[in-house]
């Protein structure tokens, strides 16, 4: 059985063969000083500056912009980088390193989003804040995004904040965020340290992990899934204590509320931690190493599963309806990806624009090297587990891999397998959204995997100043290539009005009219509109939209009709609209996003502007507001009108 | 009692009196109230004796977090999502698990001292990275794509009297003329309306809807530069159909005949 093995796994000898014990690097852990920091912190400041000049840059239209913005993110993370790949780092030094690089990520948001909410997925929730702050009640109906009232944590928060402070739900958002992703890092640095048994990995384990595509701007949107990753942490966090030194105390206490609060924040979040950690506690069972009680091993595992699949039996299975028809499309998709039968073009967008060969090169060069690492850490990270996987410790029969020290570091090492999923997903139009979201969890395993990689082959206890700054290079190619595939093209906004794309279809025009909709016409009206002018509506002018998701109806097709007759008259009866904002802009451009109002219908042409201009000589339809790009027509009376039968 | 723990019984007290409080007072202590306090009274019970280290600062984050979440789901039963329901449900809990916290944990060690470059070096990385976002929150701020005028006619609560606005963020200052038409006259007009950057103008003006009228109503605002008749900036119009107009004078003649402030139309 060995022989054969070993014949099998020959070619790949040096993947096994290797040495996993850590380099003699503790010496310089046990010291504590901030080393490098301070100087990198300066550097930082000036990577920050330069990224907003970037901003700026872009502003005024210069096209250099977003090179520019590339480059600053370059000099902050390179320096960085390359100082934690050194050995011999203090651990004081490499936490506040660490901390650094997310706030000036987090900086780098900021720059993006300084004044107000301009992500799409943040006015979805902003919207159900709204609601809370309005109502003083939770689960209003929220016909942007359904399921957000019924997984409230985040604007539970937000909202308590807003209550107390007086501030707004833009700065209260902000600032949750930033406390969320500080105590995010630092739990990540900890959860790391304690499975790898090193800092250093710990630090590198944090920097390869933001290179996921969501977690410079997706993650810390104003948005569900950005709480409840950090609840995630936590959670591993406190299942790795109770594993070293269980008390019922820290169960009540600790765990139960966070898994709690977890549960009724993100579906998707909740239900993969639940797996998670039963996977630790099977493999832990399994493993038959555990010296504590079997109440001990299972007790957070069981909390998480009752909490969240509990939450979402109770409010009557809306992430079955929500998720499901995403997933399916998705998986349906990557098959027919698969099979050669097409998908969506890599780096193009729906309009047609493609991004700069340059950036092209990086953003495959991330996943290469990522691939690369896993290759080459993957069993160097189940060997630093406890698996017997090495080529001088294979076990002489199957039982033999039964036989591990850390079932949190197995679990994440195959975790890893996500990786590659959410890269073919991505290939998907469908699928894009879920590989992007799974994104978070797949480099929960991809950090440490390549952390140890790095540690106890590439770097190893080399001081070579060329191995560290290549290594560097490597890591920064890693979050900017992560940050590309997130944000795309647009990630500083674009200068100019773009139709549906977005956080480049929101400008003061259009929030002006959304919010003299609040002013002059009052909450609650049943409005349609597009998908930009719709979340602006939503948020800025308290208004009930009408969205495919909550109503079933899409009236895109009312809206870009040539004529106004008997069925366009019966849908907006049907739908019970009061208003349309039409937007002449949209006759324009093609969408960015693919879609005007909802997904379905595909564009090849914008629509003919005559097609909004039909409303004009209907009896009872009245132009209510006009700024010269968009206006509201109210077609309440032609709608009730009895000339209508 | 020791410090930490007095620090953590002031705020609580200073949470359930925060409607009274300024609100730069509110701020410092809500934000910790709802971030920090409640967790780390909760971690100085489930961990007695324990350092506050950084494990039991991202668990004092997290359950401050958790709890405010769960406070907030009870708060909703109990119908208080308000201030004084956040203030008696984040301030109580935290003097509720005040007793049962051990302190007297001793210090965690402490942070190495920065040297004078080294605070040096600090400062200025951070004042570069907070002017930076300051300025570009401004140059985001000032970012105008679109100069426009809006227009509007809504009708009010006293029908069939409507609301004319005009609302000027073409950036400077500008003259409009404009005029109010039925399909064959002219019912309002108004020259040389001056408005600053940002202003808005506003009149209402009773339209002449006719009770018994067999077709559809229109009345239209056209919107020009001052000056500028060729073409109108915009235009804005109620169409009244026959089965409307009796409602709307109707409703009119009975409630709104003596409250119709600053009208300015013309019959």
């Amino acid at each position: 059985m060995t022989g054969r093995l070993q014949s099998m796994f020959r070619l790949a000898r040096p993947l096994f063969s290797a040495e996993v014990d850590y380099p003699d690097e503790f010496a310089g852990e046990a010291q504590s000083d901030w080393g490098w920091f301070p100087v990198l912190a300066l550097c930082s400041g000036m990577a920050i500056a330069v990224a907003a000049v970037a901003a700026e840059a872009n502003r005024r239209e210069f096209s250099f912009a977003s090179a520019l913005f590339y480059a600053s993110i370059a000099a902050l993370i390179f320096p960085i980088a390359s100082r934690m790949v050194w050995p011999g780092v203090s651990r004081t030094e490499r936490i506040a390193t660490n901390l650094l690089a997310a706030i000036g990520l987090f900086c780098l948001r900021l720059i993006h989003e300084p004044i107000s909410f301009v992500d799409h997925d943040a006015f979805l929730h902003w919207a159900t804040a709204n609601d809370i702050m309005r109502t003083g009640k939770l689960f209003t109906p929220n016909p942007l995004l359904p399921i957000s009232p019924v997984y409230p944590g985040l604007e539970i928060v937000a909202t308590a904040l807003s209550e107390l402070t007086t501030l707004s739900i833009f700065v209260c958002g902000q600032l949750l965020m930033f406390v969320c992703r500080m105590i995010f890092v630092i739990s990540l640095f900890l959860f790391y340290e304690r499975l790898s048994g090193s800092s250093r990995v710990g630090s590198l384990g944090v920097l390869v992990y933001m290179g996921a595509s969501s977690f410079a701007f997706f993650d810390t949107t104003f948005s569900y899934g950005s709480l409840a990753l950090f609840f995630m942490v936590i959670a591993l966090l406190i299942d790795d204590r109770m594993g070293r030194a269980a008390s019922w105390r820290c169960f009540f206490i600790v765990a139960i509320p966070v898994l709690g609060a977890l549960a009724v924040t993100h579906h998707l979040t909740a239900f993969i931690t639940a797996s998670l950690l039963t996977g630790m506690a099977a493999f832990e069972v399994a493993g038959r190493k555990r010296t504590q009680s079997f109440g001990y091993v299972i007790a957070v595992p069981a909390a998480a599963l009752i909490f969240s699949f509990g939450w979402s039996v109770w409010t009557g299975n809306p992430s079955e309806d929500y998720l499901g028809p995403v997933f399916g499309q998705a998986i349906s998709e990557a098959s027919r990806f698969l099979s050669f039968e097409g998908g969506r073009i890599p780096f193009v967008a729906e309009d047609g624009t493609t991004a700069p060969l340059w950036l092209r090169v990086t953003t495959v060069l991330s996943v290469v090297m990522l691939c690369a690492g896993l290759a080459s850490s993957f069993f160097r990270a189940l060997a630093r587990a406890g698996v017997p996987v090495l080529w001088d410790k294979f076990p002489m029969g199957w039982r033999g891999f039964l036989k591990w020290d850390s079932s949190s570091l197995v679990i994440l090492t195959l975790v890893t397998f996500a990786y590659p999923i959410s890269i073919l997903l991505r290939m998907t139009r469908a699928g894009w959204e879920i590989g992007n979201r799974i994104g978070p969890f797949a480099f929960l395993g991809v950090g440490i995997v390549v952390a140890i990689g790095i540690v106890t082959f590439w770097q190893k206890a080399s001081t070579s100043r060329l191995r560290s700054g290549l290594i560097g290079t490597a890591m920064t190619i890693i979050v900017i290539g992560g940050i590309f595939s997130g944000s795309g093209n647009y990630i500083l906004g674009s200068p100019r009005y773009r139709v549906s794309a977005d956080s480049a279809s929101v400008e003061p025009m259009a929030i002006s009219a959304a919010t003299w909709t609040r002013q002059r016409l009052g909450t609650r009206n049943r409005f349609f509109a597009d998908r930009t002018n719709r979340l602006l509506l939503a948020a800025y002018g308290g208004q009930q939209v009408i969205t495919l998701l909550y109503d079933k109806r899409d009236l895109g097709d009312v809206e870009f009709s040539p004529k106004f007759g008997p069925l366009e008259r019966e849908a907006i009866r049907e739908a019970s609209v009061d208003y349309f904002l039409l937007d002449f802009r949209l006759t324009e451009q093609l969408p960015l996003m693919g879609f005007y109002f909802d997904p379905g219908p595909v564009y090849r042409e914008p629509p003919d502007p005559q097609a909004l201009f039909k409303f004009n000589n209907v009896a009872g339809i009245s132009r209510v507001f006009d700024n010269g790009y968009q206006s509201i027509i109210n077609v309440a009376q032609a709608r009730d009108s009895a000339d209508a039968h | 009692m020791p410090t930490k723990a007095a620090l953590c019984v002031m705020l609580a007290v200073l949470l359930l009196v925060s409607s009274f409080l300024p609100e730069a007072v509110r701020v410092l202590v809500a934000v910790p109230m709802v971030l920090l306090v409640p967790g780390y009274v909760a971690t100085k019970v489930a961990f007695p004796r324990e350092p506050l280290d950084l494990e039991r600062l991202c668990f004092a984050v997290g359950v401050s977090l958790a709890f405010t979440v769960l406070i907030g789901l009870f708060l909703n039963v109990v119908h208080m999502m308000n201030v004084a329901g956040w203030s008696v449900g984040l301030g109580g809990l935290t003097l509720f698990m005040l007793p049962f916290a051990k302190w007297g944990a001793p210090e965690p060690a402490p942070l190495p001292v920065l040297s004078g470059r080294q605070k040096l070096s600090l400062t200025f990385g951070s004042l570069l990275a907070v002017s930076a976002v300051l300025l570009s929150g401004i140059g985001y701020s000032q970012l105008r794509e679109f100069h426009f005028t809006e227009l509007w006619m809504v009708p009010t609560q006293t029908a069939p009297t409507y609301r004319l606005g005009i609302t000027n963020q073409e950036q400077s200052a500008m003259r409009y003329d404009l005029e109010v038409v039925s399909s064959n006259a002219v019912i309002a007009s108004w020259n040389d309306i001056p408005l600053a950057a940002g202003a808005t103008w506003q009149r209402d003006i009773q339209l002449p809807i006719k009770r018994n009228e067999a077709v559809e109503q229109r009345f239209t605002a056209r919107l020009y530069r001052h000056g500028d008749p060729s073409a109108s900036m915009q235009h804005v119009w109620a169409s009244i159909p026959a089965t409307a107009a009796a409602k709307l004078v109707q409703v009119g003649d009975i409630d709104a005949a003596d409250e119709r402030p600053d009208i300015e139309g013309t019959h």
